[in-house]
Order: structure tokens, then sequence, then C-alpha cells
């Protein structure tokens, strides 16, 4: 309405404040019966941090009071776009979830032609050479050439088996 | 320790002879600095059967190179995707990924390259003129002089946060207390480590700096996706052009490189002081001394090159002490120092007399790797800057998933990925409510060595505070970094004073 005042939402802003306090109020429980070596770092950091944000919650205070803001929790953004990126921490959840099963290569490809998927990818070769090459070049470089332990599942088992790799089975 | 130019130009002759080792070096370490997780140290580790099967002095060319290379390799993806290879190419990201958004990928690119590598040569050239010096200059800045170093680097939390100062301090100080995180210096005691065994070591770098920079900067790219606002895009002129603009931008800020890289061979002296305390005392310094402090964090190349120079200057430092003293200046001497000490060579004062080819030749080939990569990393700025050009849909699922494989690369655990996507969450709500996600990292790395060297500080001074102030040198550091907070204050009263 023409003349009304847009109230923008603020309460988001509490969101780090809220956890760095929660995680401050958690940190001075488990050091409580410490010696003072152990704590005085985070202690007078602590109380710094819990002032700051006292002075900002009194800023949106007074900004809510005044009528500019609103306690609001939006973090803004697109709708479309805020589907999409829980869609896309789901599916990551999902990947890390099941790479002890399939195995990184499995995973990694399953991951990859979802997420692209998701995110509106169509040209087929596009989407399987990216989701068929990526996984092989980690296979090959990070799993067979540099030795690193990710989770093995039936391909890289399989492969090893198949061309007699020692470090991959 | 004197070095004449008849056995200087030999050992320039024999490094450049073993170019067959240079190479390769340089082209794993450029591979595995671009990926986040994977460390040069942990490279070299892994490669050590083939290193200790090496002739000494080839085994040292190459893991120099490689290391030397790793250090330039961490700023290609701070840069283009703002995801730091390294944590010393976090500060990068703060003007990097800002000139890839105003349409200057490739020259960003270009600055970073010739920053690392003419700041990694003329650092290298100076520990050969000034080796004995910085051998001692390892020995007298101690615990006291490393806490006001540290808090150099944390002041740049304010020069961040000048926008918002408050929300700023707050992201600062919850970094610090996420810092603070795992067993205490002293006594061991696990302290907020929500039970996770996989915390008692502290907050492992890694999956933090993959989740607030990578997965955060995906999330938001998706954005884009929807509503079509691109924001990298492609180069609207030949390339070439673009290669020799951003040489120019170079050229035009040489005695940035100079100075912030002499300021990243001091902190590299120091045992245990990591790239990424040079590169973000480098940006805060480079931002108090520049005429133009406000274009820094709008995509300024001074503030590309300033911890770029500097984090190249740390590769030069790092091995002043492993040589001089036999004392590992950071993780990845430690594994050099390893090899070198299986061939049976003994690290310390006499090598410089008993085998100079190998005390001095460690300088010397650092420099003839960084002349190589000259040769090897322009061409690379123009095939690399071709990243913006990559679909959404293609680049944020690959981010996430390579950066969340790197995130397990590390340490080998499952807890790290899935404590990158957490700090992912944490990066996306930051950056949408405006706290600076690089102001949380600082205060996440900084965090436990500050409080690491202060209460050494405090244990020698037997409690007592004033420990901070008993020596010259630390003085001296604590009346610049007064001057360094002071001045900006000053300098912008009176640009407001002079505006009205």
């Amino acid at each position: 309405m023409a003349g009304e005042r847009r109230r923008r939402p603020a309460g988001a802003e509490l969101i780090i404040p809220t956890l760095a306090v929660g995680f401050t109020a958690y940190y001075f429980w488990t050091v409580q019966e410490l010696a003072w070596e152990a704590k005085a770092n985070g202690i007078v950091i602590g109380a710094i941090l819990l002032v700051l944000v006292a002075l900002l919650g009194l800023r949106i205070g007074l900004r809510v009071a005044r009528g500019e803001a609103s306690l609001g929790l939006t973090l803004g953004g697109d709708p479309q776009a805020n589907r999409l990126r829980l869609a896309l921490l789901a599916l990551t959840v999902a990947f890390i979830a099941a790479l002890p099963l399939l195995g990184t290569v499995i995973a990694l490809a399953l991951m990859l032609a979802a997420g692209m998927w998701l995110l509106g990818a169509r040209h087929w070769p596009t989407l399987l050479g990216v989701s068929l090459v990526t996984p092989l070049l980690v296979w090959a470089g990070l799993i067979v050439a540099i030795g690193t332990r990710f989770p093995l599942g039936p391909f890289e088992r399989g492969m090893a088996a198949l061309l007699g790799l020692a470090g991959a089975e | 320790m004197e070095l004449d130019l008849a056995t200087l130009a030999g050992l320039f002759g024999r490094s450049f002879s073993l170019w067959w080792a240079i190479v390769p070096g340089i082209a794993l370490g450029l591979a595995v600095g671009i990926l986040p997780g994977f460390s040069p140290q942990n490279t070299l580790i892994i490669l050590l059967p083939v290193t200790l099967a090496m002739d000494v002095e080839a085994a040292l060319a190459f893991m120099i190179a490689l290391y030397c290379a790793n250090h330039l390799s961490g700023s290609i993806p701070a840069i283009l995707v703002n995801i730091p290879g390294s944590a010393g190419a976090a500060a990068t990201c703060i003007d990097g990924y800002q000139m890839t958004k105003n349409g200057q990928a490739q020259q960003a690119l270009v600055v970073s390259f010739v920053a690392s590598v003419a700041g990694g040569l003329i650092t290298s050239l100076a520990v050969l003129a000034l080796l004995p010096f910085l051998a001692r200059l390892g020995l007298v800045l101690r615990s006291v002089e490393m806490v006001v170093i540290i808090l150099f680097g944390l002041t740049l939390i304010a020069v961040l946060a000048a926008k918002d100062m408050l929300k700023g301090l707050i992201g600062g100080a919850f970094g610090l207390m996420l810092g603070a995180i795992g067993t205490d210096q002293v006594f061991s005691t696990p302290r907020a480590t929500f039970g996770f065994l996989e915390l008692y070591d502290g907050l492992p770098l890694v999956p933090v700096l993959i989740g607030l920079f990578a997965i955060s900067e995906a999330l938001v790219m998706i954005e884009e996706r929807v509503t079509g606002n691109a924001a990298p895009r492609a180069p609207q002129r030949p390339q070439w052009l673009e290669t020799v603009d951003g040489l120019r931008m170079a050229a035009r800020h040489w005695w940035q490189i100079v100075w912030t890289g002499f300021i990243g061979l001091v902190i590299g002296v120091i045992p245990g002081a990591g790239a990424y305390i040079a590169s973000f005392v480098a940006y805060q310094q480079s931002r108090l001394f520049s005429r133009t402090p406000h274009l820094y964090g709008t995509g300024h190349p001074p503030g590309v090159i300033a911890p770029e120079s500097a984090n190249n200057g740390v590769t030069s430092g790092t091995l002043v002490p492993t040589m001089a003293i036999g004392v590992p200046g950071g993780s990845t001497s430690a594994v050099m120092m390893i090899v070198l000490q299986y061939q049976g060579i003994v690290l310390g004062p006499r090598l410089f007399l008993e085998q100079p080819s190998i005390a001095y030749g460690v300088f010397v080939m650092m420099t003839v790797a960084y002349l190589f990569m000259v040769a090897l990393i322009l061409p690379l700025a123009r095939y690399a800057a071709k990243v913006v050009t990559v679909p959404v849909h293609t680049i944020v699922p690959l981010i996430i998933a390579l950066t969340v494989v790197g995130a397990f690369a590390d340490r080998e655990y499952l807890f790290d990925m899935a404590l990158a996507l957490v700090f992912g969450v944490i990066g996306y709500v930051a950056v949408r409510t405006d706290y600076h996600v690089t102001s949380i990292l600082i205060g996440v790395l900084l965090g436990p060595i500050f409080e690491r060297y202060l209460l050494r500080s405090l244990r020698i001074g037997q409690g007592d505070i004033l420990v901070l102030f008993s020596s010259p040198i630390a003085n001296v550091l604590w009346c610049l970094l007064v001057v360094s907070v002071v001045l900006p204050i000053w300098r912008e009263r009176r640009l407001a004073r002079t505006a009205t």
C-alpha cells in the first residue's frame, strides 16, 4: 500500500549470533571444572562475544520498536532456488550416507548425475560425461595413484581384482 | 655460512640440470594445490617411497618444486570460484573472486601468478644473501613476539568488518570461539567437543574452509541458475590481451610484491607459523599502507598481490630454520627433513660447511623452480579462466561433490564430510545475513595458535601478563600494531572531515 513503510525482516540476522551464543554457553559449561589455563582464552573471547551480541540485539530491537524492521526469519532469495538448495543439501547427506555402502566411485557418479539433473541439466552427453568421467578421475588419481583411503565399494574392489591393484582392495 | 659466486653459479647449473625432477614436481604441486584438502605434506608423505629411492639432490628438487607450485595454485579456485585451495589462499578470495565477478578472472589469475612467482623468487634470492641473519631471526622471535604477530592478522577482522563493525566482530569472535574447540594446550582436557573424538585435535581446518567458502558459494550460485543473474562472465576480449593486462596490473604494483613477500619470508622463518598468518597479515598491512584502502574488497589487484606474494615468501622462510638449525619451519619442511635424514644428511650449521650443495642448493633449487614456473603458468591462466564459463547446473554439483571428497582426504574421516556440510550451511546463512565468512575463518585459523602462544608466554612469565611487554622486539611490534589499528580510523575521520 502506498505510504505504508515496508518492514525489513531482521530476524535472520540473529541466526549466527544465536548459534554463537548457544555455542559459547555450551563452551562455558564444558570448561567450568577446568584449570584457568584451559579456559582463560575462551572465557575472555566468549564474554566479548556475548557483549557484542547483546549490542546487536539492542540495535535490532530498536529498529523493530521504530517499525523499521520485523523479526521475520526469511533469508530472502527465490523460493524455487531455496527448494533446490534444500534438495541439493539432502542429496549431499544421502551421498555421505551412501559412501560406505556403494563406494566412492558409484556414490560420486550418482551424486553428480542427480545433482546436475536436479539443477536442470538435460544435455545427456554432458550429464553422463561429467558424472562418469569425474568419479573415474577421482578413482585413478586419488585412490589408485595417491592412495587416499576413500570408502571402497563394488567398483573399486572389482577393478582392483581385475587390474591386480594392491593398494585399492 | 658464506657463499662465493663460483659455487653459486655451479649450484644454479646443477639445479637447472635437474629439470626432469622439477617439472613433474611443479605439475603435481599445481594439481594438488587446486584441490582443497590435499596438502603438499600429505602428497610428499605418500610419495616418500619414490623420493627416498631418488638421488638426494633430485629428491630435494622434486619436493621443493611441488611445495612451491602448491602454494601458487591454491589461489586458482580461490579466484575463480571463491574456494581457497589451501588456508594460505583464503585471503586471496577477498579481492580475487571480486575481480572474477567484475569480469577480470584471467587478469586476477595472472596477477596472482606473477605475485606468487616474483614473491617466491625475490625471497629465495634474499635468503641466499641473508641466510646467516635469517637463521638468527628464527631464534629471536619467540612466543611473546608471535602473540603480537598473530594479533596483526586478527586485526584484519576489524578491517573486513568496516561495513558493519558489529556483525564483523561477532563473526570474528564466533570464529575464535570455534577455534577453542578441542583439548586445551596445557592439560589436554577436551573442551566443547560435543562428545566427538574427531574434534579432540580441534576443529579440522579443511572441512571448515570447504564449508564456509565452497559449499556456501555453491548454494549461493543456485540463485543464478534460477534467476539467470550469473555474476562471473566470459572474458570479452581476445584472451592473450587479458594476460598482458594482468601483467601490467602486477608490474604497476611491483613494490607491493617485494615488501609483502618479505612479510611472508619473516613469518615463514618462525617455526610453526603458517602461510595463512602471513597472507592475512600481508593483506592487512597492504590495505593499511595503501592510498586507496576503500578499493580493497572490491576486486583491487593489490588485494590479490599481497596475500599471494606473502604466501610464497613463506616457502623460502620455512626452510631457513630447517637447514640452518635443524628445526622444521612447517609440516612440509618436516617431511623434507625426513628424506634428508634418511639419506644421512645432518641438518644444522655444519651442513653449510660440509655440504653447501645441499644447504644452499635448497634455496637455489627454489629459485630455479620459480623460474620454470614463469614459463609454465601464464598459459595456465588463459585456460583456467574458462572455468567461469561452465554452466551453474554443472559447476555447482561438481563443487559440492569434489570439495566434500576433499574434506575426507585430509584426515580420512567421514565425519569431516558432514562437518563441511554443517559449515556450508553456516557459511550460507552468514553470507545471506551479511556476516563476513572470512572473519569467521580468521578466528578459526588464528584462534588456536593465538591461544597456544599466549599460554606459552604466560607460563614463561609465571602468569604475569606483563611478560607480553618484556622484549624490545615485541614492544616495537606492539607500537606498530597500535599504529595499524589507529591509522585507518584516523584516516577515515580525516577523509570524512575533508568530504564535509
